[in-house]
């Protein structure tokens, strides 16, 4: 008796009651497709935001900024101001500049604003960048135009993120689909090339603190904040796939830094500056952005800009901190999936005790001309291993064939609300060898008993049923 | 040292506050190459008797002993040694299993005996001519009639050439025509020289065998009975 002729034994004898087999086959495909899905789930959200920092350079990134930022106490680091002494300004980039292991270091002014394009709306940060960062890594995204020229012109380079919040639709793939049903005329359609030499409004506010003593002391014509509203040439439009870490902030609407300065500001850098007031030296930047040559040197470039006293930012150094937070919700999700197989495994022991009852006299038979409890045993484990194999094989299909379904659906409806499709599910091959040997070993473990209870049966008992 | 020696065998069943004595205390031996028949009334313990000469049972107590060794010295492995080698198994209800074939019932046991997939199949063709059912190979047991599943049973029990073949009421559900085929392959079988013993009811079958011995109430009757007084004593 070989292992083949317990496989062949096991199949025949599955092939034997089909209904049933088959009904518990999907009870595990069920199980291992719920497992799979949901880990794919999680695996895919992970990997779209790692995904998303590697292509961006954001490894390689640190932000300075005025005060400290740190994800794990958001509200506390924003009050924190013990640390507020070095400026953001031109001095100090110089300075950074000479760190060994620093590839550049530029400074960003960043404000919040009102932009109007073709009679579209909305409200961003804006950032006012020096031109050469075009070089860096992190914009090499522009899909029509260039990067800004000048340190000095209105020039603005926009984001297909910003197009999308503004309902203008540039990607001309879906373009004909998307307009037949935007009966409403809601969007905007036009090549991205259509939009370079356009002009784009921005209105900032800036505030007065002379108007607001006006305010204060009864004056009813004071009005302590003005508008002020600058035409922008648009020179370039990025492509800025999704809604990742790397296009919140302020990558939307890119200006050049020397025009920013010209602007008045109001908003979160002006408020440690006026809690800096008495050191007299303000901030010229929102934040500067260190991009180091090599990843490796990161921490050492970071711990040598913390000895300059600046407050510092790494997304690398985050990201343990959300690896780890997915790793969490990689659990759970796997917990709920386990679930389902557990389920399954009853169905097999159920299925496996059941055609025990149903063949007690076969088992007799088979001790009565030399099988031995082992080879019973064998039998029963074959069908259980079966079981296993092809429900796992089956769930794999049927969890991608879900998360594909389930993709497509949810991309569709990102689609309509005018945002980039994305990867939601990602099978990483452990995740898919891991669970055909979880499916098997937990029909290994779930004919345990059943082929205990077959191998037990007494060959004089069972004969005697006729 | 005889071929068989059974030996002070009881086989005792408890439940609650009543015992069974099954089998109580019997003693005798079996020759190499005999015919032997069991007769007794229902429930006088023919079958617990053969199903521990088969191994398939254990005894309360005492020995069976083949060619000197105790059947019951080596545990399960040494049933199992015995069921595949040295003893076929002939049932009155057959026991075929019905999922397979009369050709895969056979390549079963000769799988368990372990012969090799390649040579089960000429095998089982060969047991099956044997037994005069060659054609009848693929078919499944619902499809062959008593006396062709009971010709199948004894292909089958000879699968791994033992050299006893026990058999419990062979012909008890055949009529007349088919258990006389049947006791006529026991009689070839018996003629190659294999050991055979088989219970029966019918005093007619029971003179084919060389030696008869008959039970009741768990213990051996008569030892010695020959034909004559099997004519005289109606069962
Ligand atoms: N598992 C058991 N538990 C209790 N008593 C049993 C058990 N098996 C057999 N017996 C009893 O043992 C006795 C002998 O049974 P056995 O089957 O050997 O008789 P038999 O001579 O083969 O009868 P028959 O001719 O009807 O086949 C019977 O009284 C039977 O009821
Ligand atoms: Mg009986």
């Amino acid at each position: 008796m070989t292992t083949l002729d317990l496989i062949r034994m096991a199949l025949r004898n599955l092939w034997r009651t089909r209904l049933r087999s088959s009904l518990t086959i999907l009870g595990v495909m069920i199980g291992i497709g719920a497992l799979i899905s949901m880990v794919a789930f999680g695996s895919g959200m992970e990997k779209n935001i790692s995904d998303a920092f590697t292509s961006s350079g954001l490894f390689s990134r640190i932000t300075v900024t005025p005060v400290k930022l740190d994800m794990n106490r958001p509200m506390e680091s924003l009050t924190d101001t013990s640390g507020i002494s070095v400026p953001l300004d031109d001095e100090l980039l110089d300075r950074i500049r000479k760190i060994d292991g620093v590839a550049d270091a530029f400074g960003e002014i960043q404000q919040p604003a009102k932009v109007r394009l073709l009679d579209h709306e909305t409200t961003l940060t804006f950032t006012g960048i020096d031109p050469k960062v075009g070089e860096t890594k992190a914009y090499q995204d522009l899909l029509a135009g260039t990067f800004l020229t000048s340190d000095t012109l209105p020039q603005a380079v926009i984001s297909t993120d910003l197009l999308r919040r503004l309902k203008i639709r540039i990607d001309s793939e879906e373009m004909e689909r998307a307009r037949k049903k935007d009966t409403a005329n809601v969007y905007t359609y036009l090549q991205a090339e259509d939009l370079i030499g356009d002009t784009l409004l921005l209105s900032t506010a800036s505030f007065n603190p002379m108007q607001m003593m006006g305010v204060m002391m009864g004056n009813q014509e004071a009005n302590p904040l003005s508008e002020r509203v600058s035409p922008l040439v648009i020179v370039g439009v990025r492509e800025v796939e999704n809604d990742g870490p790397a296009s919140r902030s302020g990558g939307d609407l890119l200006i050049p830094e020397g025009f920013a300065a010209t602007i008045p500001n109001v908003g979160f850098n002006s408020i440690t500056e006026f809690l800096r007031k008495g050191s007299g030296k303000p901030d010229k930047y929102a934040t500067i952005q260190v991009t180091v040559a090599n990843p490796n040197d990161l921490s050492r470039v970071r711990e040598e800009l913390e000895k300059m006293g600046l407050k510092v930012f790494a997304l690398a150094e985050q990201m343990k901190e959300i690896r780890r937070a997915f790793l969490a919700v990689n659990a759970v999700l796997g917990v709920v999936g386990f679930i389902a197989l557990i389920v399954a495994g009853l169905g097999i022991i159920n299925t496996l005790l059941m055609s025990i009852l149903e063949r007690t006299r076969e088992i007799g038979i088979m001790k009565a001309i030399g099988g031995s409890e082992g080879q019973i045993k064998g039998v029963f484990f074959g069908e259980a291993a079966v079981i296993g194999l092809v429900g796992a094989i089956g769930g794999i299909i049927l969890g991608w064939l879900v998360t594909l379904a389930a993709g497509a659906i949810i991309n569709m409806k990102i689609r309509e609300m005018g945002e980039a499709p994305v990867d939601l599910f990602y099978f990483p091959w452990w995740l898919i060898l891991g669970s055909i040997g979880f499916a098997i070993g937990l029909s290994l473990i779930a004919g345990l008993y059943p082929a205990a209870r077959a191998a037990r049966i007494d060959p004089v008992e069972a004969l005697r049923w006729s | 040292m005889a071929f068989i020696e059974i030996d002070h065998i009881r086989k005792i069943y408890r439940k609650a506050t009543v015992t069974v004595p099954a089998v109580n205390d019997i003693s005798f031996d079996i020759d190499k190459g005999e015919f032997l028949a069991i007769i007794g009334k229902s429930g006088s313990g023919k079958s617990t008797l053969l199903n521990l000469l088969g191994g398939l049972d254990t005894p309360t107590s005492g020995e069976i002993r083949f060619e000197g060794a105790n059947l019951f010295a080596e545990g399960k492995d040494g049933l199992v040694k015995h069921r595949r080698h040295r003893v076929g198994m002939v049932f009155q209800s057959f026991q075929l299993i019905p999922g397979q074939t009369a050709a895969e019932n056979i390549e079963l046991a000769l799988a368990f005996g372990g012969v090799s997939r390649s040579e089960r199949k000429a095998r089982a063709l060969e047991l099956l001519a044997q037994v005069g059912l060659a054609e009848r190979a693929d078919h499944y047991p619902a499809e062959l009639s008593g006396g062709e599943a009971q010709r199948v049973a004894i292909a089958r029990a000879l699968a791994n050439d033992p050299a006893i073949l026990l058999a419990d009421e062979p012909t008890g559900n055949l009529d007349t025509q088919n258990g006389d085929i049947v006791l006529g392959i026991l009689q070839d079988l018996h003629r190659q020289g294999r050991t055979i013993i088989m219970i029966t009811h019918d005093p007619d079958m029971a003179r084919v065998a060389q030696r008869t011995i008959r039970m009741q109430d768990g213990q051996l009757l008569d030892s010695q009975l020959t034909h004559e007084s099997l004519n005289a004593k109606a069962l």
